[in-house]
């Protein structure tokens, strides 16, 4: 994709032409800039960096280039008229370059290589160079890079660079793709220093411009097999949870991915457990992304410029997970010029900012927080007609900041420190005997609840990336990350009893990681590291049960465990043709908490039958997991809110899942996608509920020491299959993502070994999901459909009848002779989104109206049934009606 | 736009062949079972056992005898036993004779019938006896919420807490017996005999619990003791404390004898845990004391 603005053909440009023997693609400002202020140039042999610094002064447009396009050329030029385009056309003159717009207010400069090379240099050469954002400066990582005529590609690391070695000094076609983003289609000449790429965003308006997408995508060969990615324009475009754009709700349309909940829970990817998934930001991990009751994720859209999604044979630098990685990456802060956004909700209100701060260095700041209690109010003095004085509370509110300041202290580097720190609190002090009257709540209670729980994750990365030469490319990575949940309760049930705890969960993670990228030759491109990883588990409980003033039942626990994991890996992208992509990997770990040493092995191929035609990829891997998360299934005081994660252990040594992938993918259709994948998954050693009943139905249970809450747990198995079909087609104004999964996941527990598999607790048979949208002008229309399979119940076939030896009391229940032997009614959502996006008072303004479940539809969530009632039907529990919610969002 | 149609109608085909392939192969269904139930208590004579059939889920409330051929057969020691329906209660088997049982002995129940083949085996635990009891409680009564469980549901904007408010007598039990090194369980029961509704309090009392023997605690008398809580409903804060007549049960017997009190509390959500093969129910080997007293102001 290109901007398709041809420059008019006027005297001036007719006569750089001749000279040039070139042309000129002028789009920046339009073909009417003749407006505006007198600007004067004035250059004589001046040299053309400081002659295009000066035009950007004085014109406040940036022509973006790299350093090395223009060292030591110079002009001559004396211009003075309105025209910012004549003007540059002066500057360039007697240069062979060409100007294409990326913004309203940028341009980049690209040489004119085609005819002749500009530089003979011998064969054995480095073609590098960095892809960065047209508009904000950002280096783009996963970009994918292609050089059609030699028949290979390559994908951007996390600083965007790429490196082809070996390559002749003569000009080459390059195609630069990313996902959001228009295509570049360039030609470059293999130059000793390394360029700088920038791609400007996809359907950019510039001056009433509307750059298209190319009307049929080619596939390359340089997708990541297992790869989700979802760009941060088409997030905007889907409808989110409850009015929120949210990285993780907008996943769960991708095939073999769904949530655990309705609106709720954990990503289940082809059949996994949500503790299955690893997240980072920024490369230190989150062990709790989930805000608002895991309504939302702590993933907020704009603040990230990549989020990729891992399944199955994630690339070996990843580890400690069996299912997927979330992999997503802070924006660095625009480069240009400073902006801001500004949002509000159905939820929550935000903000990003982002500016340079010099030339060398950027910021970006966001924060996003709930106001429920700011309407609701959090404390409440209360007074009944006796006099008598209490403060209510109703506190409820989630908060996250995210900032990252990226210094760049010369072209080959870079250093980032990135921030995160996000928290939910919940925060009550209630009557017990609660109604739908909320007026009845309001009043002194001698009865009473407090419930003070927090629960959220703090991260502190840094990142030095370096390019140590064309070949060599070092990121290191220093992070901190902490998981803190705190759970206070005081119950006060009656004048002579209560009930108080304080529960807490500490997990710390210290950890480094180093990644050497090494470009050795055209067809290989290696990636080596190593990582290591304190994990800290601190949990305590201090609870009080006072049945009577007499009669109290203490419990103080404390545990503490630290352990420490080590992994080196090492990753090659063998491109032996130009249509075949190997991907060999390893990963050898240790973890100190039993010593366990593991070795997993990835391996996957893609080949490029025909590259518009049909694509097949298959992909094998082996996977480890060294925490896994658990929970009290006794008690109501604690647990209630947080994980706990465990580290392995002799008991519970660590889980291992292996998983086999086919696939193929089509560009047959204009302007589509299709893909169809298969796949098989299996893993043991991962923890089962010892009594899958159980459920909290006490004030205090076991103990929360490790090994009495993995005493709650068997080792067990589990296996998935499953066909995904997926379909992405793009048709003027209109988008539409389709998804079809067909699959199965089972468990069992291997304590005995007569278990069978059983379905499990997420299996879901079918899903499809289909979001689309429809833009026009000022207009975004969207909506989406998510049918599934109900969830796994376990339905009674029997009743009987046992009778208490003591009080001779007789008790109907009723059998299940399996675990999850049926299944909940299908579930099915529309939701809608309507945007209207407007200028108003120098800003951007969009608003925006979201259903949530238009049809109202209740959907059935969960089944019990009563043994005692003669009617043996389920009591069902439906799901959320129709909510509509309303946001707004300013840029400024 | 032909090969678009083709397109299209590959997929459609693929997409119905996963969804048959998807369909789940069966559906639940009623499938017979018996119930059985013993309890086989330390120096004690044989209990008699009840056996019945589970029925179909939309069958009527009332239990369903086991089948006619059936032959149950009851082994404690090296004393085998053999049992025959009661005449009075179909449900009941009563045993044939009557030797008498004691600590350490193994027992094994074997039931034969038409398409079932149950057993269940176990060892019977040393005798407990309480020693002293003591009981107290207020002289007014206290202001209580009425509370039998905490529910929350957000998916279904259920966020609400059953609960009500009334007086009780909170009336604490303390209960002592003597320490046989038993590595075992104890089920303590308070069971006042006038019918209180107690069940909504007992969230936040002890009128019953299970717990390791080895963790009650031991006093300087050189007994184990355990305290409790119920609760006595009364319509008014002035209400007087109403006399009534208190069963405190002691039960000691095996860890599947604990998974089985503490699994069958809940029946709206679960069975209790069987330690039947092939069945359902529970034979468990028991020790038993009790005492009763008459709690009055």
């Amino acid at each position: 994709m290109a901007i398709t603005c041809d420059i008019p053909s006027d005297g001036l440009e007719a006569g750089v032409r001749s000279i040039l023997g070139s042309f000129i693609l002028w789009a920046l400002l339009g073909a009417t800039a003749a407006v505006g202020q007198t600007i004067r140039l004035d250059f004589a042999e001046t040299p053309l960096s400081e002659a295009l610094e000066a035009y950007a002064e004085r014109t406040g447009v940036d022509v973006v280039h790299s350093p090395s396009l223009v060292a030591n050329l110079v002009t001559s030029c004396r211009y003075r008229g309105t025209s910012e385009r004549d003007a540059l056309i002066c500057i360039m003159s007697g240069h062979e370059f060409r100007v294409e717009s990326i913004s309203r207010r940028q341009a980049v400069l690209i040489p004119l290589t085609e005819e002749k090379p500009l530089l003979s240099q011998p064969e054995g050469q480095v073609l590098s160079g960095f892809v960065r954002d047209a508009e904000t400066g950002e280096s783009l990582h996963g970009a994918h890079v292609v050089l059609p005529g030699v028949g290979s590609g390559a994908v951007t690391n996390e600083a965007g660079y790429f490196a082809f070695p070996g390559m002749a000094a003569k000009p080459v076609s390059m195609v630069i793709t990313y996902l959001g983003y228009a295509r570049l289609d360039t030609t470059v000449v293999t130059r000793s220093q390394t360029g700088v790429f920038v791609l400007a965003p996809a359907a950019y308006q510039v001056s009433g411009i509307v750059v298209e997408e190319e009307s049929r995508r080619r596939a390359d060969v340089t997708i990541t097999p297992g790869l989700v990615s979802v760009s941060g324009r088409d997030l905007k475009r889907f409808p989110g949870t409850l009015g929120n754009t949210d990285v993780l709700e907008s996943l769960k349309w991708m095939p073999g991915i769904q949530r655990a909940g309705e609106a709720t829970g954990g990503l289940i990817i082809r059949g996994s457990g949500p503790d299955q998934n690893l997240y980072l930001i920024d490369g230190a991990p989150v062990y709790h992304p989930w805000h608002a009751f895991s309504l939302i994720s702590t993933f907020q859209t704009d603040t990230f410029k990549d989020v990729s999604l891992y399944r199955g044979a994630f690339p070996a630098e990843f580890g400690g997970r069996l299912s997927a990685v979330l992999d997503a990456e802070l924006r660095d802060g625009s480069r240009s010029e400073p902006s801001a956004t500004l949002g509000i909700s159905g939820l929550n209100a935000s903000f990003i900012m982002e500016s340079p701060v010099s030339q060398r260095s950027s910021f970006m700041l966001s924060g996003r927080r709930s106001y429920i209690d700011r309407l609701v109010g959090r404390r409440h003095p209360v007074e009944d007609d006796a006099g008598r004085r209490d403060t209510l509370r109703t506190g409820y509110y989630f908060y996250d900041w995210s900032a990252k300041y990226t210094f760049r202290p010369d072209a080959r580097s870079s250093v980032s420190v990135s921030w995160y720190a996000g928290r939910d609190a919940l925060d009550l002090r209630l009557p017990f005997d609660l109604s739908l009257d909320f007026s009845s709540w309001l009043r002194p209670a001698d009865l009473f609840f407090e419930v003070d729980q927090q629960w959220g994750n703090r991260i502190l990365s840094t990142r030095y990336q370096r390019l140590l030469s064309s070949r060599l490319f070092l990121t290191t990575t220093l992070y901190h990350s902490r998981y803190q949940a705190r759970e206070n309760t005081l119950i006060r049930p009656s004048q002579s009893s209560r009930v108080s705890s304080r529960y807490k969960v500490d997990l710390e993670d210290t950890g480094a990681r180093i990644v050497l990228d090494w470009y050795p030759s055209l067809s290989h491109q290696v990636r080596v590291g190593a990582e290591a990883v304190q994990h800290q588990f601190d949990s305590g409980l201090d609870a009080l049960v006072a049945y009577t003033p007499t009669l109290e039942e203490p419990v103080d626990e404390v545990s503490t465990t630290v352990a420490t994991e080590a992994a080196f890996f090492i990753q090659d992208v063998w491109t032996p043709s130009p249509t075949i992509k190997i991907l060999p990997g390893i990963r050898a770990s240790w973890f100190g908490s039993g010593s366990f040493y593991r070795l997993s092995p990835r391996f996957s191929i893609q080949w490029a039958i025909d590259p518009t035609w049909l694509i097949a990829r298959a992909a094998a891997s082996s996977q480890v997991q060294y925490l896994q998360r658990i929970r009290d299934r006794n008690a109501y005081l604690y647990d209630l809110v947080s994980s706990r994660w465990v580290p392995a252990q002799a008991e519970a040594p660590p889980s291992r899942s292996r998983q086999v992938s086919v696939g193929l993918e089509t560009h047959r259709i204009p302007r589509t996608v299709l893909r169809i994948d298969g796949f098989v998954r299996d893993g043991r050693g991962t923890l089962l509920p010892e009594d899958e009943y159980q459920s909290k139905d006490g004030l205090l249970g076991p103990g929360i020491e490790i090994a009495t809450l993995l005493g709650q747990y068997d080792r067990g198995e589990e296996r998935s299959r499953g066909i995904e079909l997926g379909i992405e087609t793009r048709r003027d104004r209109w988008l539409l993502v389709g998804s079809y999964t067909r699959m199965r996941s089972e468990n069992r527990g291997v304590a005995s070994p007569k278990a069978a598999f059983r379905p499990a607790r997420y299996d879901t048979p079918h899903a499809i999901g289909v979001v689309t949208s429809y833009e026009t002008g000022r207009w975004n229309l969207g909506g989406s459909v998510d049918w599934r399979s109900g969830y796994p119940v376990s339905v009674p076939t029997a009743r009987y009848q046992l009778v208490d030896p003591i009080s001779g009391e007789a008790t109907w229940f009723y059998h299940r002779p399996t675990l999850n032997n049926g299944r909940l009614p299908y579930y099915m959502r529309i939701d809608l989104k309507m945007a209207y996006q407007f200028q108003f008072a120098e800003a951007s303004w969009s608003t925006g109206l979201s259903i949530y479940n238009v049809l109202s539809r209740r959907n059935v969530v969960n089944q019990t049934w009563d043994p005692a009632l003669p009617n043996a039907g389920p009591d069902n529990r439906l799901g959320l009606p129709i909510l509509p919610m309303i946001d707004l969002m300013i840029d400024l | 736009m032909r090969h678009v149609f083709r397109h299209i109608t590959v997929m459609m085909a693929i997409v119905w062949a996963s969804w048959v392939a998807g369909c789940d192969s069966s559906l639940p269904s009623y499938e017979e079972s018996l119930v059985v139930e013993a309890w086989i208590a330390t120096d004690a004579p044989l209990p008699s056992i009840r056996v019945s059939a589970a029925r179909a889920t939309r069958d009527p409330l009332v239990p369903l005898p086991a089948p006619d051929d059936l032959s149950l057969k009851l082994t404690v020691g090296d004393q085998e036993v053999q049992y025959a329906r009661s005449l009075e209660d179909p449900l009941q088997f009563q045993p044939q004779s009557f030797p008498q049982t004691s600590a350490g002995e193994r027992f094994i129940l074997e039931l034969d019938a038409p398409g079932a083949s149950l057993n269940a085996n176990g060892i019977l635990p040393p005798p407990i006896a309480a020693r002293e009891v003591s009981v107290s409680f207020p002289g007014d009564p206290i202001s209580v919420v009425l509370v039998d469980s905490l529910v929350v549901g957000l998916d279904s904007l259920n966020l609400s807490v059953s609960a009500t408010t009334g007086y009780i007598y909170p009336v604490q039990v303390s209960i002592s017996w003597e320490d046989r090194g038993y590595d075992g369980w104890i089920e303590a029961r308070l069971q006042p005999d006038a019918s209180f509704s107690s069940s909504l309090i007992d969230f936040f009392l002890l009128p019953s619990q299970v717990f390791p023997e080895d963790s009650a605690t031991l006093g300087e008398d050189g007994f184990k003791h355990w305290e409790g809580v119920y609760a006595v409903p009364v319509p008014e804060e002035d209400s007087p404390f109403p006399d009534h007549s208190l069963r405190i049960v002691l039960t000691r017997g095996d860890d599947r004898f604990a998974r089985f009190l503490t699994s069958r509390d809940a029946p709206e959500r679960r069975e209790p845990v069987s330690n039947v093969n092939g069945g359902l129910g529970f034979v468990g080997g028991i020790a038993m004391d009790s005492v009763r007293v008459i709690v009055s102001r």
